[in-house]
């Protein structure tokens, strides 16, 4: 079978045939009832497996993707699958880490700055969203990640300014560094500019990943490359860490909360991370921009469901 | 002092190692837990099998209806396979202010005071939040 046939199926298979399962759930095919619990864990490790392939190969964090599909597709309340969502971005951030700040990737400079205050408002949106009717985190969370594909579609077209002249603020904490280029063989040299702005914007990010349990590489990457002008492999490796460090402050808030279940973290936090290897692997084979478009589209789809499912209308 | 490259390198690579090893013994506490917990090795606080009958209900509300003990309160519980899973998460959750106590004595042995003292009000921020004081 060729190649392209053959992703198709797989992806078929962990994807569709799990969620058409799941979605199920009142009288179809397998009835929540009749569903031993094992079941449904399994169809979520299934299930996150595959998000993990398509999220690595569409080049987006894999908590975006958790939350609205899970919550669409799984019986599971809100709040749990935020909190699983909060896991599988911490974890996924934490286990990239390492490796890209001994490969001088991820910069420690540039993150803490902005993961200071990003903290602050991700433990603020966290108790928000832990406050507020599910309905409307709902209709939130539909409008958020509609907002977000329209961004990412933004985004893509997005050209990075180089920039000519660092910032005050940049300049007086040494955010600057160099990494080695794997195709050129060459260091490439890097500062910032508008650091300030960056700062102001992180509140807003790390609202909204705290309030909705959905990481914030989608908003990260292009803040720090468009806006701040840093390299885009320095603004995916820092992002990792940035979201190491607010994935951190609104973990604990869902954690003591009580809205942390193992039996649902634990297999997402597993198939995420399996399923993000077996992507990168499969990278070279496949059409990116077609998977991204993929994504957008099921993404459309999820934001839409979320609102009308806080409407009321399903 | 501020630009220098090597000290930077130094920091970074430094923290890079820590970070690796404790998220290593998180994920390997997170599976290991988990496999205690979902095959019934040790007893549970509340069974997996029972855990469908609160998975639909706000967080709240099916923690009153578990009758489990505060978050902090696995501590005291290790004997309990779930809330040991718990405390496995937990653990993911306290690795970054756990290497920022090692990134804090490295920034102080530099003497990189704007650096050390961002890394101390994160750690305290953090913190805060893993206290229960803020949204508990």
């Amino acid at each position: 079978m060729p190649l392209k046939p053959k992703l198709l199926t797989i992806a078929f298979l962990i994807l569709v045939v799990p969620a058409a399962i799941a979605s199920a759930q009142d009288g179809g095919l397998i009835p929540a009832a009749d569903m031993p619990w094992w079941g449904w864990v399994i169809l979520l490790f299934v299930l996150t497996l595959g998000l993990g392939v398509v999220a690595s190969l569409a080049g987006v964090g894999g908590g975006v993707l958790f939350v609205p599909i899970v919550s669409a597709l799984f019986p599971f309340h809100l709040d749990f699958v935020r909190g699983a969502g909060l896991m599988v971005a911490l974890c996924g951030a934490l286990s990239a880490g390492p490796t890209f700040l001994m490969r001088r990737l991820a910069s420690l400079r540039l993150a803490l700055p902005l993961s200071v205050v990003g903290s602050v408002a991700s433990i603020v949106g966290a108790m928000v969203g832990l406050a507020l009717p599910v309905n409307v985190v709902e209709i939130a969370l539909g409008g958020a990640i509609i907002f977000i594909v329209l961004f990412m579609i933004r985004a893509a077209r997005g050209k990075a300014p180089s920039p000519t002249t660092p910032d005050a603020l940049s300049s007086a904490l040494g955010i600057n560094g160099m990494y080695v280029d794997e195709r050129s063989e060459e260091e490439v040299g890097w500062h910032i500019h508008r650091l300030p702005l960056g700062i102001l914007s992180f509140v807003g990010i790390g609202f909204l990943g705290g309030l909705f349990g959905i990481g914030a590489g989608w908003a990260n990457v292009p803040l720090l490359n468009l806006v701040l002008g840093a390299p885009l492999k320095v603004s995916v490796a820092t992002s990792g860490l940035i979201i190491s460090i607010n994935g951190t402050a609104a973990g604990w808030i869902y954690l003591v909360r009580g809205a942390v279940l193992p039996l649902i973290a634990v297999p997402s936090v597993a198939g995420m991370m399996i399923g993000t290897r077996i992507g990168a692997r499969l990278l070279g084979k496949t059409r990116p921009m077609v998977i991204r478009w993929l994504v957008i589209g099921i993404l459309l789809l999820a934001g839409a469901r979320s609102i009308l499912s806080g409407s009321g209308v399903i | 002092m501020m630009n220098d490259a090597g000290q930077n390198e130094e920091l970074e690579r430094s923290y890079g190692k820590v970070l690796h090893y404790l998220v290593l013994t998180g994920f390997v506490l997170l599976f290991l837990m988990f496999f205690l917990y979902a095959f019934g090795v040790l007893p549970a606080y509340m069974d997996a099998e029972r855990v469908p009958e609160i998975w639909a209900m706000p967080a709240d509300e099916a923690q009153e209806l578990m009758g489990r003990p505060p978050f902090w309160g696995w501590v005291t519980n290790l004997h309990r396979a779930d809330l040991l899973s718990l405390g496995s998460l937990a653990f993911l959750t306290a690795v970054t202010p756990l290497a920022f106590t090692f990134l804090l004595a490295l920034f102080l042995k530099h003497k990189n005071v704007p650096y050390a003292a961002m890394v101390f009000v994160e750690m305290l921020i953090l913190i805060l939040a893993a206290s229960g004081l803020v949204g508990g």
